[in-house]
């Protein structure tokens, strides 16, 4: 009940958005060409969820399975596209191609470039995911494959194992390709998303933007639901559960060198060479004292936006994951819902916040105009994804111990505070930071919802790189990895001591 | 104490679909060590979390002392006003707080001044033998030290029920013998009744004089230990005298 509760309040700023889009005569008909732009989203994401899934479900059950040089290294850089905005990514795809010559920008341009850039992010999604459900399997199933029928035993049954959430994954990871529009617009591929930003911020048309974006969402439940309905049960017994006993990794043999290089591989193709493209522009020189500026001016705010988010998402998570308590069916049920609404364009909830904004009375625009709701936005986008922690975090606190305090009596705050929020500690403090990063290379909600004067970083980007300079694009695309890359270290340290 | 007495009136409990318990009716007096024997799935540990609140029956009516504490869907007293503590499978013992923390948490709803609340820690420490690591988590004890942590944290509340769910699980059978040693002397010395719930016999032998067999998630047996081990033909019991048959 409370959980259905949190998880109806989260969708509430979307509401008027959606009324206004389905009652008629409130907003511009859809023009056709919108589906010809939905159509084209639809490619996209079919080929991204496709050979995500090809490359990051084997690669996701080697880093599990397998040690090999550079394991955690590997990982790392693989998931560092996750928290850096597409559109950065595109700009060095576009950039390397405009330098290597016609044929290449002919080449990697429209559809090609799209499916190249969102690669970038969907893999690490895919790996991301295969790699915890095949954590999941424990260290005595492992070893009974092993004896079973060796080394084959063990990966084939490790690739079966986690095939539903991985295959999930793909398909999550094609489905959020729909609500992005930075590399569309930067590749002249006219996308769904695209079209919705174009009515909102060129056209200044809120009904047509409702409108689309209604109908944007309706395709991605479409697809989202039935996905949801068929694989949910299933992820949630492989992906929020930790066993007690973990795998041990198998150490290859001389196929370690093998795997080292497939991933060196992978980590080349999906960033060492569109970073390539950002960095070429240094050539004619680097600006690092106008980037620099820059972040200073952007720095707070981008802060305040990550940290707030943050906050909102773990602490709606943690409301939800104690709600849900210990019940299977309601964990599954929660989980479903939440991978519903991380498909969810999130400007559809940004488009209702602005709505609101708009419709309610001057006297509040401290509020509906600051940048607690810009925080809250990009929280609301997120909580999904920080609840999977939150419910997988909540899955390891063993139920006896609320029975052993119940017998004794003990005052529910006094067990909460001493004993649940010290074992959650260490996965709130993950959660906070993952979405905190994550909502940094947010560009989409900060763009609608930011109070004049108040970007943040990458938007401060995404403003100036058709007409800055492209030695400056080029110096804040590197300031602003430098900083991703310090952040991701920081959450591996973290992790890496939750998961020992 | 004597009149301390839990009564199961027609209790039928499910989980979902599935009928754990089923037309249940049994009392456990105090001053009478009872064993619920059965084997794995039989209802054992649904009847220690109906008696001790932690589930409401899904029908039928739960007594203590004359007095209805639970019934069809609702727990009308509290389980820490049941006069019962417990020892879980798992033992749980938050693995944060430290020995005399752990204890000291599990008095905190028993409204004691604070003099009074360290004085039956130490005490429980005492009786348990591990004063000597109430500094210490419980991931830094040794198995047995954990389980008397266990121990120490339920007895502390003064029980007149203790409940034991399957303690010994997965412990060697040496120190077994000496945990149930010191929890006959201590429960004993305590005036503390053991309701133990087992699928070994054995267990059951060395602490209680009385034993339920249950199968199917109802009562199938009851009576003097000594009587069932004659007699039952139920399981676990009757594995039991077949080994004790082939030993001799």
């Amino acid at each position: 009940m409370a959980a259905g509760l949190i998880l109806g309040l989260v969708t509430v700023p979307a509401w008027p958005l959606v009324w206004r889009a389905i009652v008629p005569g409130e907003a511009t008909p859809l023009a056709g060409s919108f589906a010809i732009a939905l159509r084209n989203s639809l490619e996209i994401a079919a080929f991204v969820g496709v050979i995500a899934f090809v490359i990051g479900r084997p690669a996701g059950v080697a880093l599990a399975l397998y040690k090999f040089p550079g394991r955690s290294l590997a990982f790392a850089i693989v998931m560092l596209p996750l928290l850096v905005p597409t559109f950065l990514w595109a700009i060095g795809w576009s950039a390397l191609a405009a330098q290597a010559g016609p044929a290449a920008t002919a080449w990697i341009t429209g559809r090609t470039g799209c499916v190249l850039v969102f690669l970038g992010s969907a893999i690490p999604l895919v790996v991301l995911v295969s790699y915890a459900a095949t954590l999941a399997l424990s260290g005595t199933q492992i070893e009974a494959a092993r004896l079973a029928g060796g080394e084959r035993a063990v990966v084939y049954y490790a690739c079966r194992y986690g095939a539903t959430a991985a295959c999930f994954a793909a398909a999550l990871a094609g489905l959020l390709t729909l609500s992005d529009p930075g590399p569309g617009q930067i590749f002249g591929r006219r996308t769904a998303a695209s079209d919705v930003l174009t009515s909102f911020s060129s056209q200044y048309d809120f009904g047509l933007a409702g409108r689309q974006c209604a109908l944007l969402a309706l395709a991605v439940l479409l697809l989202a639901i039935p996905l949801v309905l068929l694989a949910a049960t299933r992820l949630s017994s492989q992906i929020l559960v930790r066993q007690v006993r973990s795998i041990v990794r198998i150490s290859p043999g001389p196929m370690a060198i093998g795997i080292s290089l497939t991933f060196a591989a992978l980590i080349l193709v999906t960033m060492a060479v569109p970073l390539a493209g950002l960095l070429l522009p240094l050539q004619n020189g680097l600006d690092m004292t106008r980037a620099w500026r820059e972040v200073a001016r952007t720095g707070v705010n981008t802060l305040v936006y990550a940290i707030g988010a943050g906050f909102v998402s773990t602490g709606l998570s943690l409301l939800t994951a104690i709600s849900v308590g210990h019940s299977d069916r309601l964990r599954t049920a929660v989980l479903g819902s939440c991978l519903a609404l991380f498909a969810l364009p999130p400007s559809m909830t940004a488009l209702g916040m602005v709505y609101a904004a708009t419709s309610g009375p001057s006297w509040l625009d401290w509020l509906t105009r600051s940048r607690a709701v810009v925080c809250l936005g990009l929280g609301l986008h997120y909580f999904p994804l920080a609840t999977v922690i939150a419910l997988r975090s909540w899955g390891t606190l063993p139920a006896t111990w609320t029975h052993a305090a119940a017998i004794h009596g003990v005052p529910f705050s006094k067990y909460f505070f001493k004993v649940v929020v010290p074992h959650l500690l260490p996965a709130m403090g993950v959660t906070l930071l993952l979405v905190g990063l994550l909502a940094t290379a947010d560009v989409g909600t900060v763009l609608l919802l930011h109070p004049p004067g108040r970007t943040s970083l990458p938007l401060a980007i995404f403003t100036v790189m058709a007409n800055a300079p492209e030695s400056l694009v080029a110096s804040l695309c590197v300031s602003y990895l430098l900083l991703a890359l310090g952040l991701l270290v920081v959450l591996w340290s973290l992790a890496g001591r939750h998961t020992t | 104490m004597s009149e301390h007495t839990f009564e199961f009136v027609s209790v039928t409990k499910f989980y979902g679909r599935v009928r754990a318990v089923h037309d249940l009716s049994l009392s456990l007096h105090a001053g009478r060590h009872t064993a619920v024997l059965g084997p794995s799935g039989c209802g054992k540990s649904t009847l220690l979390r109906l008696l001790t609140g932690l589930e409401p029956p899904s029908s039928g009516t739960i007594l203590l002392n004359g007095r209805t504490i639970s019934q069809s869907g609702d727990v009308l007293i509290p389980p820490h006003q049941r006069g019962a503590a417990m020892v879980f499978q798992d033992l749980a013992l938050w693995p944060n707080l430290t020995v005399q923390e752990n204890v000291a948490l599990g008095l905190s709803g028993s409204r004691l001044s604070r003099q009074d609340s360290a004085r039956r820690i130490n005490e429980a420490l005492e009786l348990c033998r591990i004063a000597q690591v109430a500094k210490r988590l419980p991931g830094q004890l040794s198995g047995g030290q954990q389980q008397r942590a266990a121990l120490a944290r339920a007895l502390a509340v003064r029980p007149v029920f203790l409940l034991l769910d399957e303690p010994f699980s997965g412990i060697d059978l040496a120190l077994k013998a000496k945990l149930l040693d010191e929890i006959r002397v201590l429960t004993a010395a305590l005036r503390v009744t053991l309701i133990l719930v087992s699928h070994d016999p054995s267990d059951a032998l060395a602490v209680c004089e009385y034993a339920v067999v249950m199968d199917n998630g109802t009562v199938a047996d009851q009576g003097s230990m000594p009587e069932l081990l004659a007699t039952s033909s139920l399981e676990p019991l009757r594995t039991f005298r077949s080994v004790q048959q082939i030993g001799k």
